[in-house]
């Protein structure tokens, strides 16, 4: 008696052991927060999705939404920026070089900040000068506003002189995954190689058509 | 930062040497080194340029800068402040005695407003400093590429 109960306790116990061992792994590869394999910094979604209604330098009206199944690279500045502008979309011209065919699952866009003084015109002779593929967005103060708002991007208009202003902004670079949600942030001394990297992860995905 | 262009700059750097060396501009105990500008997109407005200020002597001060290139130049500067970057006009620039000043990206620069015509990359343009015991100083400077951010001489030396 006893020794069958001996022979028995083990046995269920291991196998609860076992399917224990089995649902914590399980837990564990699913849930254990693993080193990111981006290297730009990760956003958790946040509250507000990213979102903006504005208009393409062609006078196309545009969301975020139209470009859902790319990889939207966003930067929000002005073509009278002196030089966090032109040094982020110099980058990412180099960026989408470096990403070869996988650059045609990305997109770049400039949305302004300065919608008063960049006109339709300026803005394409000025974003297309860095790749013949970014775009640049412009629209309504309020909708700049409403655009700004939904990536956290701060903006503010800081006269210089009497009949000049600057704008203080934001210098992040936004990256929104195929499914239109707020994925990777990088800053002004993210490398090429990094940007390069985190894109083609994210591109990759798309051509396999995996979920990401 | 811009590693793998590294060795190309290196060879760059090596042909831009002689022109940036011959460009730096002596008055008095004042040498102004190596202005450099930035090539601009078709119809921009602005450009900037940037420029290291030497100073052997007694301090001086920077009054404002003139150039034919701009219908109006300004002294900015720039700063970063949680995650933003803000610029604001500076009215003056104090060159303290044996010490220098650098204009630099991210920090102050020269702001050229209403750009006659565009910047391309190689051109020179004129910039004249006004000091106020100096005098005019008059310097020219060289348009490196769309997006430079650190002039090819200065690559690798560290920022």
């Amino acid at each position: 008696m006893t020794t069958t109960h001996r022979r028995q306790l083990p046995k269920a116990s291991l196998l609860a052991l076992g399917a224990a061992g089995l649902v914590a792994g399980a837990s564990i590869a699913l849930f254990w927060p693993r080193p990111s394999e981006f290297r730009l910094t990760v956003l958790p979604p946040g509250p507000v999705s990213p979102d903006f209604r504005l208009v393409d330098f062609d006078g196309q009206p545009r969301s975020l939404a139209d470009y859902r199944g790319q990889v939207v690279v966003i930067f929000f500045g002005y073509t009278r920026c002196p030089d966090a502008c032109p040094a982020a979309l110099f980058k990412l011209a180099q960026v989408m070089k470096r990403l070869g065919p996988a650059s045609a699952q990305v997109r770049v866009l400039l949305i302004t900040l300065d919608p008063e003084r960049d006109t339709p015109q300026l803005l394409k002779s000025y974003v297309t000068a860095f790749d013949p593929r970014f775009v640049g967005l412009s629209g309504t103060t309020a909708q700049i506003d409403h655009a700004a708002a939904s990536f956290y991007v701060a903006h503010f208009k800081a006269p210089t002189s009497n009949d000049y202003y600057a704008i203080d902004h934001s210098t992040a670079t936004y990256v929104i995954d195929a499914q239109g949600q707020r994925r990777l942030i990088g800053a002004m001394n993210t490398s090429i190689d990094d940007f390069a990297h985190d894109l083609k992860l994210l591109a990759g995905r798309l051509k396999q058509g995996a979920s990401p | 930062m811009y590693t793998h262009i590294h060795r190309l700059t290196f060879l760059l750097a090596l042909a831009w040497v002689i022109p940036a060396l011959a460009a730096d501009q002596r008055t008095g105990s004042l040498t102004i080194t190596q202005p450099w500008s930035r090539a601009t997109a078709p119809g921009a407005a602005i450009g900037a340029a940037y420029f290291e200020i030497v100073n052997a002597g007694a301090v001086d001060t920077l009054l404002r800068i003139e150039s034919p290139i701009a219908r109006q130049v300004e002294m900015h500067t720039s700063y970063t402040e949680g995650g933003t970057m803000r610029m604001r006009p500076v009215t003056s620039v104090d060159v303290p005695a044996r010490g220098r000043v650098r204009f630099e990206p991210s920090g102050l620069h020269v702001m050229l407003i209403d750009l006659v015509r565009p910047l391309r990359k190689g051109d020179r343009f004129p910039l004249t400093l006004v000091f106020q015991h100096a005098g005019p100083v008059r310097v020219e400077a060289i348009v490196q590429d769309l997006g430079t951010l650190i002039p090819p001489w200065r690559e690798g030396h560290g920022q």
